[in-house]
């Protein structure tokens, strides 16, 4: 610790703080242009400075100079201020003054100083800049006349983004923010650069001419798209969201945001919005009141029940819902139509956190301690984009090593010390290939893995075939490499694994979770912060939903529904007998639906027709449905196929709970009131209970949170009264410096098995991969105009080479079939991409990449065709 | 070379190689730096082989190509040894007369000789000359005795033997402290005490430490390093070798701007030659001591001369400094601990190891020891590189070395320090050149460039040159220099063009205060140090253009006019003819006069008339 005086008063902080950082804890303020905690110091501005005794004769910048320890500071003098007044003085100059049509006027940081400083007269002619804008760029603006260059947007691409589109291009006064030779941008649209800019330089093309920043109210609530749960403010004007921000208070963004948080939000919003509930009458759905709806599903529901029992009845969620309404859909099944056939994610996509994983999951902010990753099945920088500027400011600013396991040249693996192009679903023998080599060198942590953990001579029988030879043929990575890799990562003192989860992924998720977490053990990366493995859910609250019981094996918690007094006690809280038997999972539910087991389907937001594999089979199982209901915001294809739609209100307009993957819950507020007619999901659920003759409590989300930390260990703690905007971390995760207390931390040690992938078969030589894009997520943000003005369709990603030898040319339309279905699609050739494999993102409705895969199968192979002229 | 595998076959070499020199043998050197060769040099040199060839004297005579020895002034320079007759300002038509005669005969050729302008007596040794007599040129005096492209020569001069000493019988410690004691302090301009920095880096974390050479000479009239990378490039190799020795650095690096192609060419050839024997690369001398150099080539920028930009441009990325709170001795290039000094401030190294921190505290003053370069160039009689103890005074300097203000104009100023020095007026002529004594008068010795202004150059007119040349070589980064700059120079061209406002001095004095104070590097703080001096012995002239709308100096075109003195005009029309605006009105005979409306202000009129009967006014 470094004590310090800044103005006259005492202050203490830790080493290597900067004056400005030591200031801002004593809660001194001291005005800055060019600095941001998130970034590195860059002395630019000259706004900061300050005098320091120990440094007479110049003013000091105080964002860049390190506390030293005895160091008095002032931060304010009358040299100080006539040197901010000279500074800004000559940043207005050319500044064009354009404040009343600026969208940053209110909250725009030279506007700010100005003021506060009072430089109301400038001593030298006035030279306006006379730059063009650039309005060609989507989503944001560029008004470089504005610019004060200091730097920022620059720097959050470079350092925290990593994806370096701008730069400052010229010297002295021509200095410029720029693209290579100004083209518009082409980048991820994240808008950390229009965010961050302290001026108007940078603008939120979405916010342009909305609202004045003073006229609008900010109501702080979660990102609605992927598990990273980034806190963001909707600003509203008139009853509509006119911008998205990222909430600086957030604990898991930081007031970060991607591309879908903060132009994504449109959908909310969207024409298409069903307002009515809609009932089929004659064989086409119809709108109806809420009672005729309610009533046709309390009697469909209800004739299946009387039928063929609770068991031919099953619900499927989406892992969106918020926690109070995946625990009340739950409680729906379980309670009221007496089944646990209940799932969500396509049944396969939560196994690696719901079944495969046993340490507790990572804190984002401690990725920026780990001094090793590796970053496998995981192109996180697009899944999870938020999660990603974590690695990359662990790795570019503090440099961590990455070692970047993927078949294709993710954003990552341009980063990566090691980078390692495996054949496509290949991952468990590449990790137990890497936890094999790490115990034949003798790299393991022993101490760790003796005292806090079991079965190590299992976990090194099971994996003595593991040898980096027999690796090299299975995934198709040099034994050499591997090796390095195993070094590598074995040598580090805090790693963390990172994977995501996905509906476009193969369904091992378990078992990989398994491998990743012996690797793991074994190199001692568990109980500390920021070690360990990160599985990645796919959705806002893909983590949420596992807690809240919506799988056909656990009740909410997440506790094993096998175990007796677990049951009882929920059966005594719900006053209902809850079976002791597993329900069906999703896989199950749809042959079960096909086999005629299945009558009757409740799918709760989830869309299985477009998000789920095998579109064909899906169809045609739900076809044979009795009774379908869809509760949704969209008439989807799922939806399109229903006896019943209820339209159900979006996260911006429903108060709630999320759960992220880092164990972090998270407070929704409303900020819109429901459009249309719908209802949030919560008072859906209870009302078709209420239909059904059964009472399940309150919606009021603060009540069934109430219920919920009742019966939930977990989320004992989990309370409105108290959620603030950094959210509450689940006790197990807090919980992690010392998860040896109830002892050893448990080696998962089942054999692991080696899945040959099918060789590349004559007819379907090509290997698809299908997974996420950077812009979508899921398929809601498909109904997003701004994100579909940048991505509006999805693309067969082919390698250049592969393309070459089927003559493709990029923009050529190609046929794409597999075993299961065809589609034709614009190809788009990228070197990214491996050879052999192809990727399509699966957001989209037409192409629909799921169409093509096998809910049976790890792989899909496909063959491809171009498609002349004459066929089309 | 055949690789020399230790100090004592280095010794062995050295030996073998001076006892190949034969003292009695002519050799004619001739200055091929940069200089001589745009004088042409070159063409000299081709004649002279071309002569010897005819004459069958290959064998008998050596022809060796040297560097710069300093008097740019009178090149191209030549010199026969052993006699050391000394000729200057050769052509190619000269080489007949100095093989024919001077060489086969031993006769000295009259008009090669350099002429005292005083005495307009001939003078025939090199050390006779005015202009080397006062000088101490424990650096220079090298460059004449090698060919600088030959890796013998300099170990026939005892090159490299600083090392083997170091190597052999010093521990890094005692070379800190020879070097501490010699008081050397860097070269290029900011005057740091090299073995303090040297102690310093040495005593930071880690084991990865770099060495730089600063080579990136960017200052308008400076070429002090040029000479000697041209001319002597091992010595610079041979200070950066021992400094890494004491550091304990692996890897160094060579910064030459890339507008010094012969420079980069010399340090090249000579980087490889060390190499290949073995004084470069791994285990030097078997000393276990490794070691090697990389040559950067800076991009043109200015301000990449500046420490932190320097190492962002070796680091690939764009020259723009960073603010310094940690030293670049604890964390510089790559973040490592490095320790950069000028090209200069290497080539004195092995001096003081070869000759002892006692024998080189021995020149120079209190506070600065040994010698110094200067390039002396501006309104001065002998242009060219001079290298002085510390502690000369200016008037020896331009007077006795620069022989004096040309066409007995007056002395007005010398700017010393380059663009972030100041002009220092008659009045202060017998300051001691040291690193304090030129700071306290509100200049600073920089880097050695040394520009003299005699009356009719205008002070306002320097300051505006120099403000306008940062500007334009600012990197943008922070405010005070992008902005502030600017705006001096705007203030600067109202003042130059006739619309200066009063108030004008005080703006610039509080735009200079802002700028010191709140620049992020010393491009910027040092960059009003030219417009302070200027105001502080010059305010007079500021004045003149402001109140007056005159430029004194008759330098600043919208505030002078041209005029023809009638009662002085001869009316022989040589004014007419030279005019190139066709302003001047009288035939031959008639009076002439200025049309001041087609007037350009060009001058030709004033330099033709021999009569001094044009005025500016």
């Amino acid at each position: 610790m470094i004590r310090l005086t800044i103005d006259n008063k005492e202050v203490v902080t830790e080493d290597g703080a900067t004056i400005l950082e030591a200031a801002a804890r004593a809660g001194i303020r001291i005005p800055t242009l060019c600095y941001h905690e998130k970034l590195q110091p860059f002395g630019a501005c000259r706004i900061c400075v300050v005098e320091v005794e120990q440094m007479k004769g110049r003013l000091t910048p105080s964002c860049s100079t390190p506390a030293t320890e005895g160091m008095v500071v002032r931060t304010s003098s009358e040299q100080i201020i006539k040197a901010r007044k000279t500074v800004l003085e000559l940043l207005l100059i050319q500044h064009p003054l354009d404040c009343p049509w600026c969208d940053k006027g209110g909250e725009c940081q030279l506007q700010n100083l100005t003021y506060e400083y009072g430089v109301s007269r400038n001593r030298f002619k006035d030279k306006k800049s006379d730059h063009p804008v650039d309005y060609l760029s989507p989503l944001v603006e560029r008004n470089t006349n504005r610019c004060v260059l200091c730097g920022m947007c620059v720097r959050v691409c470079d350092e925290v983004v990593g994806a370096s589109e701008w730069s400052m291009v010229n010297r002295g006064i021509s200095t410029k923010i720029a693209t290579d030779f100004d083209r518009p941008l082409n980048c991820e649209f994240c808008g950390e650069c229009e965010n961050i800019c302290p001026v108007g330089a940078l603008t939120n093309r979405m916010f342009k001419f909305k609202a004045r920043a003073w006229e609008v109210e900010n109501v702080s609530t979660v990102c609605s798209f992927c598990s990273t749960g980034c806190a963001i403010k909707l600003s509203l004007k008139d009853g509509r969201i006119v911008r998205a921000l990222g909430e600086e208070e957030g604990a898991a963004n930081q007031g970060s945001l991607c591309i879908k948080g903060r132009f994504g939000y449109e959908y909310v919003m969207s024409g298409e919005r069903i307002s009515r509930p809609l009932v089929r009458k004659n064989g086409t759905l119809t709108p109806a009141t809420w009672e005729e709806a309610l009533q046709a599903v309390a009697e469909g529901l209800k004739a299946v029940k009387e039928q063929a029992g609770p068991g031919a009845v099953a619900g499927l969620c989406s892992a969106r819902l918020t926690n109070e309404e995946a625990y009340l859909f739950q409680k729906l099944l379980r309670a009221v139509i007496g089944t646990n056939n209940v799932d969500n994610s396509g049944g396969y996509a939560h196994r690696g956190y719901s079944s495969g994983l046993s340490l507790p999951p990572l804190e984002f902010k401690d990725l920026q301690s780990c001094d090793r990753f590796l970053v496998i099945r995981s192109n996180v920088s697009e899944t999870h984009p938020v999660v990603g500027y974590r690695v990359n400011v662990a790795v570019k600013q503090k440099g961590a090593q990455l070692i970047v396991a993927d078949p294709r040249r993710i954003k990552l693996a341009r980063f990566a010390q090691t980078y390692l192009a495996h054949k496509p679903g290949t991952e468990i023998a590449l990790l137990n290939g890497l936890a094999h080599t790490i115990l034949t060198e003798g790299l393991e942590n022993r101490e760790f893995v003796a005292a806090r953990t079991e079965g190590i001579e299992e976990l090194k029988k099971s994996l003595v075939q593991f040898t980096p030879s027999f690796v090299e043929q299975a995934t198709g990575i040099a034994g050499k490499d591997l090796v390095e890799a195993a070094r590598r990562f074995a040598s580090g003192t805090r790693a963390a694994i990172i994977i995501s989860a996905g509906m476009g992924f193969p369904g091992d998720d378990a078992a990989l979770a398994r491998c990743a977490a012996n690797l793991a053990l074994i190199t001692g990366n568990a109980g500390k912060p920021g070690a360990g493995v990160l599985f990645l859910g796919e959705k806002s609250n893909s983590h949420g939903s596992v807690d809240m019981g919506a799988v056909p094996d656990l009740l909410p918690g997440p506790q094993e529904l096998a175990k007796d007094p677990v049951r009882q006690a929920f059966a005594k809280a719900w006053g209902a007998a809850i079976a002791a038997e597993p329900g069906l999972t999703c896989e199950q539910i749809i042959a079960g639906a096909e086999q005629g087991s299945i009558k009757a389907l409740y799918c709760a937001g989830e869309n299985p027709l477009q998000a789920y594999p095998d579109t064909k089979k899906t169809k045609t199982a739900f076809g044979k449905l009795q009774f379908l209901v869809v509760q949704e915001l969209f008439l989807t294809p799922t939806a399109q196929m229903a006896h019943v739609v209820l339209p159900a209100a979006s996260f911006a307009e429903k108060d709630g709970t999320y759960t992220n993957a880092e164990g972090r819950v998270q407070r929704l507020h409303q900020a819109l009131p429901p459009c249309g007619e719908t209802k949030t999901d919560a008072e859906i659920f209870c009302r078709v209970a209420k239909a059904l003759g059964k009472d399940l409590g309150s919606w009021n989300p603060a009540a069934v949170m109430a219920e919920i930390a009742s019966l939930a260990p977990r989320y004992h703690a989990v309370s409105y009264a108290t959620l603030t905007v950094k959210g509450h971390l689940l006790s197990d995760a807090a919980d992690r410096e010392a998860p040896g207390a109830e002892g050893a931390a448990r080696f998962s040690l089942l054999p692991v098995d080696v899945i040959a992938p099918e060789a590349p078969s004559a007819e379907f030589p090509f290997t698809l991969l299908i997974g996420s894009t950077l812009f979508h997520c899921g398929t809601l943000s498909t109904r997003s105009s701004a994100i579909c003005s940048v991505y509006p369709q999805a693309r067969l990603e082919i390698n250049p080479g592969d393309a070459r030898a089927l003559d493709i040319r990029d923009n050529d339309t190609v046929q794409v079939s597999s075993a299961t279905g065809a589609l034709t699609i614009t190809a788009k050739i990228i070197a990214r991409q491996s050879p052999g494999a192809v990727f399509i993102p699966y957001h989209f409705l037409s192409p629909a990449a799921q169409e093509l895969a096998s809910a049976a199968q790890l792989q899909t192979r496909v063959k491809i065709e171009k498609r002349t002229e004459t066929s089309l | 070379m055949k690789r020399i595998a230790s100090a004592d076959e280095l010794y062995a070499l050295q030996k073998q190689l001076q006892k190949n020199r034969d003292p009695q043998k002519t050799v004619i050197t001739i200055c091929a730096g940069t200089g001589c060769r745009g004088l042409g040099c070159m063409q000299v040199k081709e004649a002279l082989e071309a002569e010897l060839k005819n004459q069958n004297l290959t064998e008998k005579v050596e022809i060796r190509a040297t560097g710069c020895p300093g008097f740019c002034e009178k090149g191209p320079l030549v010199t026969i040894l052993p006699q050391n007759i000394f000729y200057q300002q050769i052509k190619a038509a000269d080489v007949s007369d100095i093989i024919s005669k001077t060489v086969l005969k031993g006769e000295i050729v009259e008009r090669l000789l350099y002429q005292n302008p005083d005495t307009a007596q001939t003078i025939v040794r090199e050390q006779e000359v005015p202009f080397y007599k006062k000088q101490m040129r424990i650096l220079l005096n090298n460059n004449e005795l090698i060919d600088p492209t030959r890796l013998e020569d300099y170990l026939a001069i005892g090159g490299y033997s600083a090392l083997a000493t170091v190597l052999c019988n010093k521990t890094p410690d005692d070379v800190i402290r020879e070097v501490k004691t010699a008081g050397l302090r860097g070269r290029g301009g900011g005057g740091f005490p090299t073995g303090v920095k040297w102690e310093q880096c040495r005593a930071a974390h880690g084991t990865e430490k770099y060495l730089i050479g600063n080579g990136d000479e960017g200052d308008p009239g400076a070429f002090m390093d040029r000479g000697i990378m041209e001319g002597n490039p091992h010595s610079i190799i041979e200070g950066m070798l021992i400094g890494a020795y004491a550091i304990g650095s692996q890897q160094g690096y060579l910064y030459v701007r890339n507008e010094y192609p012969l420079a980069i060419k010399h340090l090249s050839i000579a980087l490889e030659n060390a190499r290949e024997a073995g004084l470069l690369g791994n285990n030097i001398l078997g000393s276990g001591f490794s070691f090697d150099i990389i040559i950067n080539r800076g991009g043109g920028a200015f301000v990449c001369g500046e420490s932190s930009a320097l190492f962002a441009s070796i680091e690939g990325r764009s020259g723009e400094p960073r603010d310094k709170y940690i030293h670049a001795v604890e964390k510089g290039l790559w973040d490592k601990p490095t320790a950069l000094n000028n090209v200069e401030t290497w080539a004195n190294v092995p001096l003081i190891i070869n000759r002892g921190a006692e024998w080189y505290r021995s020149i120079g003053t209190e506070g600065s020891k040994g010698t110094k370069i200067f390039s002396l160039v501006g309104k001065i009689n002998n242009t060219g590189l001079v290298e002085v103890p510390m502690g000369m005074t200016l008037r020896e300097i331009i007077y006795d070395i620069g022989g004096g203000i040309p066409r007995e104009r007056t002395f007005k100023a010398v700017q010393t320090g380059g663009p972030s020095g100041g002009c220092i007026p008659e009045s202060m002529l017998d300051l001691p050149v040291d690193f304090d004594a030129l700071a306290k008068a509100g200049s600073m010795m920089g880097s050695g460039g040394m520009i003299v202004m005699d009356d009719r150059s205008c002070m306002v007119d320097v300051a505006r040159y120099f403000i306008n040349f940062l500007q334009e070589e600012s990197c943008g980064k922070c405010v005070p220099c992008r902005e502030g700059l600017l705006r001096m120079g705007e203030i600067f061209a109202d003042i130059c063009e006739g619309r200066g406002r009063e108030g004008d001095i005080e703006l610039l004095l509080s735009m200079s205060a802002a700028i010191i104070d709140g620049a992020l590097c010393a491009l910027g703080s040092t960059a009003p140090n030219p417009v302070l001096s200027t105001i502080r012995y010059f305010r007079d002239e500021y004045e003149a253009h402001i109140k007056d709308k005159k430029c004194p100096a008759g330098v600043c075109k919208a505030l002078i006019q041209y005029r023809v003195i009638p009662e002085k005009c001869k009316k022989c029309g040589a004014c007419k003819k030279v005019c190139p605006a066709d302003a001047i009105t009288g035939e031959l005979k008639e009076l002439h006069a200025i049309n001041p409306l087609t007037c350009i202000k060009c001058g030709a009129c004033f330099e033709a008339c021999k009569f001094d009967a044009v005025s500016i006014e």
